[in-house]
Formats: C-alpha cells, sequence, structure tokens
C-alpha cells in the first residue's frame, strides 16, 4: 500500500475516531431516539399554515374551515392543528370545526399541514357527444341555485348559442370555456358575484366567472361544480381562488378561465372544497380575521431540523427555539454550510492544486451565491472585480497610500453591487434581496490581489486566477446547494465532526497535487528513465 | 517520479517540521536576517539604512547623498521580490535609478511611504525599508553576458547543500532572476559542480532563450564557496529547510542576498530532479558521504547519484576509483 505512506499515522487514527464518534452519534439518533432515513428523503412541497385570529366577548363560538382534501394528486401530510380553549372535530368531508363555549378575549387558531401536489392534465375524449342521462348521484349537480342561476332564460339562451344542438363534449366544453375565458373582463373584486349579473355585465371576479360557467353547463345539461382552492405561492395571504369542474364521463374535469388552464390542473393549485360554499362560516358578532402562509420547500429541512426538538443531542432544536430572535433556519443553514465549502476549497487547494485568490474566498463566494442566485451571484461577482479593479487601478496612479486606498475600492464595490443588483431587478433576472449579504470586504481583497497580480505578474495570470477563484467558488456552491448534503447535515449537524475528519486526513497528506504532475513534469520525467536503470 | 514532492510534502514534512516559527520569523524579516548572518561573519551586502518611521527619511536621505554609490531599497518582509527598488545614485534632489530612469526625492519618499504601511507585506501593515549598498554583481556567472544579475538558490536541508539552481535573467524578465518574472532556471550537479539543462516559464529548455547559449554542461564558478556559504547559515538562522539566494559580486565574491525559510519546489524541474533523493541520502554523515563519491564521473553523464556536493579538494586527492561498497 505505497500510497498509504502519503498520509500521517497519528492523524489517521484521529480522523478514524471522530468519524467513530461521528457515527456513534447518528447510530445513538436513529437506533434510539428513532430518527428515520425517510425523513430525510428530499420532496417538494409546501408548507402551509392558516392562521386564524377569534375575538370574542363571552359568545359561544364556532368556526368552520374547508380543509384541503386528500386526493391522489394531492397528499396532505403531517396535518397539525393547535387552539387553545377550543374544540376541534374535522368532518368526513373535510370541514375543520373548532368550537368554545362562552369564549372571551384574543385567541388564535394555527392549523399547518405540508401540502405535495402534481400538476394533471386531462385529455377530453372526441367526437363524444353531450350525454342525455345523468346519473341520480350526478343529478345535484344539474340544479340552478341562488347564485349560479342556471335556469334562468338568459342563461339558457347563452348556453344554446355556445353549445347548439349536436356539438360535441369536447366542443362544448371548449366554447364555453373560452367564452368565459376572453368573452368576459377580468375584475378583481371582492364579494359575491352570481352568473346572470357576471353574464349581463360582462365582466366579473374569479368567483362571478365560474359561477356562469357552472351555470352555462348545467343549462345545457352538463353537471359542473365550483373548485375552491388556494394558489401556492411563498407568500401570506386572506384570498383564495376558485374554478370550475366539468363532468366528463365519471371524471370531474378542471377548467381554469381565469389564469387559462384547460382541462389541467397546475402543479401549484391546492384543492381545498368542492361546491359554492364559502371557505369560512363563523359565529356571528366575533372578532374573525384569517391569515394563509405559504412557504414552499424544495426539500424537508424545516423537518428534519424538528423532527426531535426535544432531543438533548438536536443542537438545531435550541436555534429554532430562539425564532423570536429572528434567527432563521435559512441563516443557520448558511452556517453551517461553510465548514462544508471549506473543505471543497482545501481539497480543490490540497489534493487538485487549483490556488484561488484568498484562502477561504470561494467558501464564502458559494455561501453569497445561496443567498443572491447562482447566475446573478456569477454576474455580480465578475462586474465587482472588473469595476472595482478598474478603480484600483486608477488609484494606484494616484499614488494613494495603501488602507485608504482599499476603502475607497470597498467603497466602489458596495456601489457596483447596487446597481447590478438595481439592473437585475429592473431586467426581472432575480429579486436580489440577498445582495446585502454579499461578501463584500472579501470582494475587495480579490480586487487588491487582481489588480497587484496583473502589476506584479501579468495580465493572463490574474485573469488565470480570478477564473480559477471563481471555478472553485462554482465547485463549492454546487456541493453546498445538493440537497442531500443541505438535509443531511440538517438531521445530523453531528457531521460537521466528520468534516473535522476529512480535514485531518488531508491535512496529513504529502502526496503530489494533481497540477504539480505538470508542474514538475520535467523532474517527474526525466526520474523515470533511470529508475529503472538502477 | 519517485523523488518529487509537491508542495503539501514541503509544508509538512519539511517547512513544518523542520523549521522552527522563531527561526521562520526571522527568515521572513530581512532586516532581522541580516543581524544573524551578520554576526556569523557571512558576507552580505552592507547596510547604508534601515527605515523604520516616516521621520527617519530625512537623515537616512542624507546619508544615501553622502555615500555617492547604488543602492537598494527592500521592505523587510515582502516576498517575491516585491516592492524591491534599484538605485545608482541619490542626488540631494532627485534619485538616479537603474536605467537611466530619475525620480524626484520626495518620490523616493513615497515609495518609502508605501512599504512602512504594509503595501508589499500582505497582513504584516508594520513594515521596515531596509537600504543596503548596491553591490556589482557578475552578469557573466554560469553564462557569458546576461542582461542582468545572476543568482544562485541553493537548498540547505539541516546544514547541509543538497540542491542548488542557478536563476539567470533574460529580456523576458527585464533583467530579473526570479523564475516567476521569466527567468531561467538552471540546475547544478553539486558533484561536478556543472550544470545539467534548464526550464524557462515552466517548460524545460536547452538554450538560453535570448543568448542561445547552451544550459548543459557548464561550469559553475566559485561553487564550492557558494555552498559553504549556504550551509554557514544554517548557523546563523537555523532553519532545518531553507533556500539561501547568493548573488556573485565581481570583486568580492560570493554573497547571501537572502535566507528564505519556505524555498519553492521548482528546482527539481531545473534539475530534473526529485528533491526527496537528495533529502533522504546520508543525512548525517556529511563527511563519509563525500568520501562515497567517485570524482571521475564525466561532466553532466555521471550515475545518478543519491544527492550531496562534489568532493571539496581535500577529497579530490583520495585514490580515485574507489567505488562505494
Amino acid at each position: 500500500m505505497k500510497w498509504l505512506q502519503h498520509f500521517g499515522k497519528r492523524e489517521m487514527i484521529l480522523a478514524a475516531v471522530v468519524l467513530a464518534l461521528t457515527a456513534g452519534l447518528i447510530y445513538y439518533k436513529v437506533q434510539v431516539l428513532g430518527y428515520t432515513m425517510t425523513r430525510l428523503q428530499p420532496e417538494k412541497g409546501y408548507f402551509v399554515r392558516l392562521i386564524m385570529d377569534v375575538e370574542a366577548h363571552g359568545q359561544d363560538v364556532s368556526v368552520k374551515v374547508r380543509l384541503p382534501i386528500q386526493s391522489e394528486r394531492q397528499r396532505i401530510r403531517r396535518e397539525e392543528q393547535r387552539a387553545e380553549a377550543f374544540h376541534y372535530a374535522i368532518t368526513s368531508q373535510r370541514e375543520g370545526r373548532w368550537t368554545a363555549e362562552t369564549l372571551n378575549g384574543s385567541h388564535r387558531i394555527v392549523y399547518s399541514f405540508f401540502a405535495q401536489t402534481e400538476a394533471r392534465k386531462y385529455p377530453l375524449p372526441e367526437g363524444v357527444p353531450i350525454a342525455t342521462n345523468v346519473a341520480s348521484e350526478f343529478q345535484r349537480y344539474l340544479q340552478p341555485t341562488e347564485r349560479i342561476q342556471s335556469d334562468h332564460p338568459e342563461i339558457v339562451a347563452k348556453a344554446r348559442e355556445l353549445m347548439p344542438p349536436g356539438i360535441t363534449l369536447k366542443e362544448a366544453i371548449q366554447n364555453t370555456y373560452n367564452y368565459v375565458r376572453t368573452g368576459l373582463k377580468y375584475l378583481a373584486v371582492r364579494g359575491p358575484t352570481d352568473a346572470l349579473s357576471a353574464n349581463r355585465l360582462g365582466e366579473a371576479s374569479c368567483n362571478g366567472k365560474n359561477r356562469l360557467m357552472v351555470a352555462l353547463f348545467r343549462a345545457r345539461g352538463i353537471p359542473a361544480r365550483m373548485a375552491k382552492g388556494l394558489i401556492l405561492r411563498n407568500t401570506r395571504k386572506r384570498t383564495t381562488h376558485a374554478w370550475t369542474e366539468v363532468l366528463v364521463g365519471d371524471t370531474w374535469v378542471p377548467l381554469c378561465p381565469v389564469n387559462g388552464y384547460f382541462a389541467e390542473i397546475p402543479e401549484h393549485y391546492l384543492e381545498l372544497a368542492k361546491g359554492d360554499q364559502p371557505a369560512f362560516v363563523h359565529s356571528k358578532h366575533i372578532g374573525f380575521d384569517w391569515e394563509w402562509v405559504i412557504q414552499p420547500q424544495v426539500s424537508q429541512i424545516g423537518q428534519a431540523v424538528q423532527t426531535s426538538v426535544s432531543n438533548p443531542l438536536n443542537i438545531l432544536s435550541y436555534w429554532t427555539s430562539l425564532k423570536e430572535f429572528h434567527i432563521s433556519l435559512n441563516l443557520i443553514m448558511i452556517i453551517l454550510m461553510v465548514p462544508i465549502a471549506a473543505t471543497v476549497v482545501s481539497f480543490i487547494r490540497n489534493v487538485v492544486g487549483l490556488v484561488p485568490f484568498g484562502t477561504f474566498m470561494p467558501a464564502l463566494v458559494a455561501v453569497s451565491f445561496q443567498e443572491t442566485g447562482f447566475w446573478l451571484g456569477s454576474i455580480l461577482f465578475f462586474c465587482v472585480v472588473l469595476v472595482s479593479s478598474a478603480v484600483n487601478f486608477s488609484l494606484i496612479r494616484l499614488r494613494l497610500l495603501h488602507i485608504p486606498r482599499l476603502t475607497i475600492v470597498l467603497t466602489f464595490v458596495v456601489m457596483s453591487m447596487f446597481a447590478v443588483s438595481i439592473a437585475g431587478v429592473k431586467s426581472g433576472l432575480s429579486a436580489s434581496a440577498g445582495v446585502s449579504l454579499f461578501p463584500m470586504a472579501i470582494l475587495t481583497l480579490t480586487s487588491e490581489r487582481f489588480t497587484m497580480t496583473t502589476l506584479e505578474d501579468s495580465w493572463i495570470e490574474a485573469i488565470r486566477r480570478v477564473v480559477v477563484t471563481y471555478v472553485v467558488s462554482a465547485a463549492c456552491y454546487y456541493v453546498i446547494g445538493m440537497d442531500q448534503v443541505r438535509l443531511v447535515v440538517a438531521a445530523f449537524p453531528e457531521l460537521l465532526l466528520a468534516n473535522i475528519a476529512i480535514n485531518l486526513v488531508l491535512g496529513s497528506w504529502t502526496g503530489m497535487r494533481w497540477t504539480e504532475y505538470w508542474r514538475f513534469r520535467s523532474a517527474v520525467r526525466a526520474h523515470a528513465a533511470p529508475s529503472g536503470a538502477c | 517520479m519517485k523523488g518529487v514532492i509537491g508542495m503539501n510534502y514541503r509544508n509538512r514534512h519539511l517547512v513544518a517540521a523542520l523549521n522552527h516559527r522563531r527561526w521562520i520569523a526571522v527568515a521572513n524579516d530581512k532586516v532581522l536576517c541580516k543581524e544573524h548572518l551578520l554576526r556569523h561573519g557571512i558576507a552580505t551586502p552592507r547596510t547604508l539604512a534601515v527605515i523604520r518611521y516616516t521621520s527617519e527619511f530625512t537623515s537616512a536621505y542624507d546619508r544615501l547623498v553622502q555615500e555617492q554609490t547604488g543602492f537598494v531599497v527592500k521592505p523587510a518582509r515582502s516576498a517575491r521580490g516585491r516592492g524591491i527598488l534599484l538605485a545608482s545614485r541619490a542626488l540631494p534632489d532627485r534619485v538616479l535609478l537603474q536605467g537611466d530612469q530619475a525620480w524626484p526625492r520626495r518620490e523616493l519618499g513615497f515609495h518609502i511611504m508605501r512599504i512602512l504601511h504594509g503595501e508589499f507585506s500582505f497582513g504584516m501593515p508594520i513594515d521596515a525599508a531596509l537600504i543596503e549598498e548596491r553591490i556589482d554583481p557578475d552578469h557573466s556567472w554560469v553564462l557569458d553576458e546576461l542582461p542582468g544579475a545572476v543568482d544562485l538558490r541553493v537548498i540547505v536541508k539541516e546544514g547541509r547543500a543538497v540542491m542548488a539552481m542557478a536563476r539567470l535573467p533574460t529580456l523576458f524578465s527585464q533583467g530579473r532572476a526570479n523564475l516567476h518574472a521569466g527567468g531561467v532556471g538552471v540546475g547544478i550537479d553539486l558533484r561536478t559542480a556543472r550544470t545539467v539543462g534548464g526550464i524557462w516559464r515552466e517548460r524545460p529548455i536547452s538554450h538560453h532563450p535570448d543568448t542561445g547559449q547552451a544550459l548543459a554542461g557548464r561550469p559553475v564558478a566559485d561553487l564550492d564557496r557558494c555552498l559553504d556559504l549556504a550551509e554557514k547559515c544554517y548557523q546563523a538562522v537555523p532553519l532545518g529547510y531553507m533556500g539561501v539566494d547568493i548573488l556573485r559580486d565581481v570583486r568580492r565574491g560570493p554573497m547571501v542576498i537572502e535566507v528564505n525559510a519556505r524555498p519553492g519546489l521548482a528546482i527539481q524541474s531545473a534539475n530534473q530532479r526529485g528533491l526527496l533523493d537528495f533529502l533522504a541520502a546520508n543525512p548525517d554523515s556529511h563527511h563519509e558521504h563525500r568520501s562515497e563519491q567517485t570524482p571521475s564521473a564525466p561532466a553532466g553523464h555521471g550515475p545518478p547519484s543519491a544527492g550531496g556536493r562534489r568532493p571539496r579538494p581535500l577529497v579530490v586527492d583520495a585514490p580515485a576509483g574507489r567505488e562505494p561498497g
């Protein structure tokens, strides 16, 4: 084992001990405390919270909410509710009911779940006529209601016009959809709009458009219903969304005339309930306010961290319990990832042999790429280095002393960061909120090294090293951006010990760096020949 | 490739293992290092002035004007020749630089200010400017008529000179001998005191790029004196692994310019040999090692020997043809 002689014995033993300790801690967590690896599978989904605030003055209070339905395309998991002073029940129609007797003061109800949804497309059969007999179980989807006036002569006439006799079901659906989507103006009004007034006014809100569409279908004998849901975006909001479902054979086919989804439902639509009922029903004379808080989650880092909040070994649980100090999970993850990125740098320097500017600069640049996004970050990196180096050149001509000159360069770094960020936002490239964390001081030093290298060495060498720095940063970014890495480290922060072990091994390795085989090739080659002769 | 080592090996098994931090600090400070060298009577250029505070500039400048000699301004803690200024004469109002350029006096003051503010010594804001007499270096050492001073780098391991390389200036390097700047590195066989070939800009070459002279097989004058000088440096600055840079003054002979605590590894390419071969061979038996060598090896074509330097005259007199083992 010749290659082994390049490692230090003491360091390898120490690394083995540290690794064993890490493995032991992980084993303990998995086997004794019941951590399961399945929880670590990265999944795309949304963490949704419904926060309702109730203020009462001695009344009996009841709040009814349409909860998200479970279906094949929509999986709802980890449903949790927290409401002191309330009794909670859930009906088979997935309506959540919170009740309390003689309630006083302000109370909060928090209902949360993790939703994983899929986009679905529904192919419509060609050449199928509109069915004349509707099964009895679907009869109620043909009945007129107070707001869906499918029996009103104007609606019936419009339905005939859009869906003349002999038309196929597919054409009927397409014509009606087109009419409601483009024939009616969209108006973002709150408050109820019924089908008839939508048709008369030629403009309607989301609910109005869909009520009209349902009414038109029903008037023509096609079962249809309203669907209520939530658009999953990274926001807090009070509004829900509505669309229409029309019965084709025995399948309910979704149509969204507002956002233009024909016979398909996109991934970010969360189905809450079917029918025209309001999303909330609550007792009268109480103060009631609500808000949906939606957080997209590419993975379950939050969960990985929170699974064992009570576990004393889970260092992160202490952090999350400090949430009132505004320490975000994201920040914790960034901090956790810094040593991992540094390990990538130490590997590239000591094993590959590429030498970027600065010691840990690429690691920090990679971390800031996570804030800004890779492409904006890359643009920032090059812009900042080029602009500030140009400034640096002119300042050297002015013959300023070192530290004041660097301070001016730093100022320019900040200014060019703002410029890029504003340009980025204006061109819609990205909301560059994370720009503030971009390591300005470090980029200033990069610019200084760049400038000095061009002056003392050559342009080619300086550009080569800037590119190397960028490539190493990208490599760090790639490694710490891997979901598996983030998840495993979030769930087992003990792995930072393994990080130490890796560096013990790396630090004791005295073999040739890959680039050195090229650098010292004349010595390597010349030696190869006589070594056989000896 | 067995004997070739990389930076990892150098940093861990040579620099970290053999060099005490205290002495690394001494080697990194040219002013301090020089004090140690002088104490041991090692030939080195005469110090004209050391400036630690801007206020010392006036008196130092007056001294330079009086001396009427060429001088060199160096940051005490810079590496790779950064911030070094060569001047041929100081006049009351201006400084004549090498190459017919002239600076007003306050321009030199500004350069020294830049040194004192740490511009050439990253992370060490408190620097000093060392002004020493400019020696008259031999431009025809190793090869004839080179466009600048030739310097000799000797690797000394625990007091024993194990490898050497001559660094030749080129027009490309604008007269500098630094390999990074574009100087030619020429390996030297210590047993035969002859060159073995060289590298230029990280590529092996056989002839000097400007003069076209062959690089291999040239005798290196005064090599023994240089090696002795380098080994003596170990007594002054006991670094287990060090590089000693030597210039050859036309009249006064070899002089130590600098002691380096982290000498680079390009010397392997220049010698077409790995450093490890030389380090491992007979680390302690300095004298025996020499007597075991065969002095009769033809120049430049000797069998690959396990390091060491050529026998001194004393040993050359030993019976020829005595084979080791």
